[in-house]
């Protein structure tokens, strides 16, 4: 099993990065889209986690992309800015392609919990 | 101050003798009006890689750009960077300003105020992100405490500073085989202190 994480959030990568690796799950973090897609098309990850606001290639775009090239992958969309919007971001990340969304805060054990289960 | 008018309206037709005296008194001490076509031919000028155009707008405007920065940031260093930023990003995109769209000044403004508020939010969703896994952060903190020296050393070198194996065995000048070894047990340990953690009331 091997996840990617997407976030420009270098705090929250590094930490989720190495949760992952405690719990056993190979993990890689990227801190845009435009990484992150390059990092998916030289080691294909399982499941993939990204943030939908992000500078350079926002989490929408990405997903959108990933999608296109990798049908097969999970994507579990997360934030915790949607209401700074006046659209329901989840339900657009669902329509492009994310298996499921994750609202900040969570346990990072949660989040683990669902990379396993779509690992399935 | 004979010749202040005639200064004053060197650069722009449109402008009269000084109507205020704040124009007076500060006349001499800055740079002459300049008209909103010569702001325009700077940027055109930018646009088309003269470097000296570059300069030039920076020297007109890079004290407002960084006060509005600084007024919204409260932070000096950030306003300085984000004020070099401002016109860095200037000399990449000068050929996406359109005059219609408005002035020059009020172009460099409003990517000025996005960059601040961009920081502001940037900063907050840290601080936010940090408070929201702050659980996490401790219990990690403790569980690092029971690794030797060397485990915890490739451990924070390969998850902290994102290095691969092979970059962290050539920063601390060892081999990859015993990297690898340090990482898998790091890690084990780390598993161990953090599952005994949880069982602790």
């Amino acid at each position: 099993m091997r996840v990617l994480i997407i976030d420009d959030n270098d705090d929250f990568r590094k930490l989720a990065l190495l949760w992952f690796q405690i719990h056993g799950i190979e993990a890689e973090g990227a801190a845009n889209g435009a990484q992150g897609l390059e990092l998916q098309r030289a080691r294909p990850a399982t499941v993939i986690v990204t943030d939908i606001f992000m500078p350079e290639k926002e989490g929408i775009e990405t997903i959108q992309d990933l999608r296109r090239e990798f049908p097969e992958t999970k994507i579990i969309a997360m934030t915790g800015r949607e209401s700074l919007t006046d659209y329901d971001v989840f339900q657009v990340a669902r329509e492009v392609g994310a298996v499921k969304t994750l609202k900040k805060p969570f346990k990072l054990d949660e989040l683990v919990a669902v990379v396993k289960e779509l690992s399935l | 101050m004979a010749a202040l008018p005639e200064q004053l309206g060197k650069d722009d037709a449109g402008a009269g003798a000084p109507g205020t005296l704040g124009d007076v008194l500060y006349a001499g001490m800055s740079t002459s009006p300049v008209s909103e076509q010569n702001w325009v031919s700077l940027v055109q000028a930018i646009a088309a890689g003269d470097q000296v155009a570059l300069h030039g707008l920076y020297e007109r405007s890079h004290r407002l750009v960084f006060t509005l920065i600084m007024r919204i940031s409260c932070s000096r260093e950030t306003a300085e960077e984000l004020t070099l930023e401002v016109f860095h990003d200037v000399w990449r995109r000068a050929y996406r300003y359109d005059p219609r769209d408005g002035t020059v000044l009020g172009w460099l403004m409003n990517q000025a105020r996005s960059r601040a508020l961009a920081r502001l939010r940037s900063d907050q969703r840290k601080k936010g992100d940090e408070a929201e896994f702050a659980d996490e952060r401790r219990a990690l903190r403790a569980a690092l405490d029971t690794l030797t020296p060397e485990e915890r050393q490739v451990i924070e070198a390969a998850f902290f500073s994102e290095l691969t194996p092979a970059e962290v065995a050539m920063r601390l000048k060892e081999s990859l085989e015993t990297v690898r070894t340090r990482i898998h047990s790091g890690l084990h340990k780390l598993r161990q202190a953090l599952a005994e953690g949880e069982r602790k009331p």
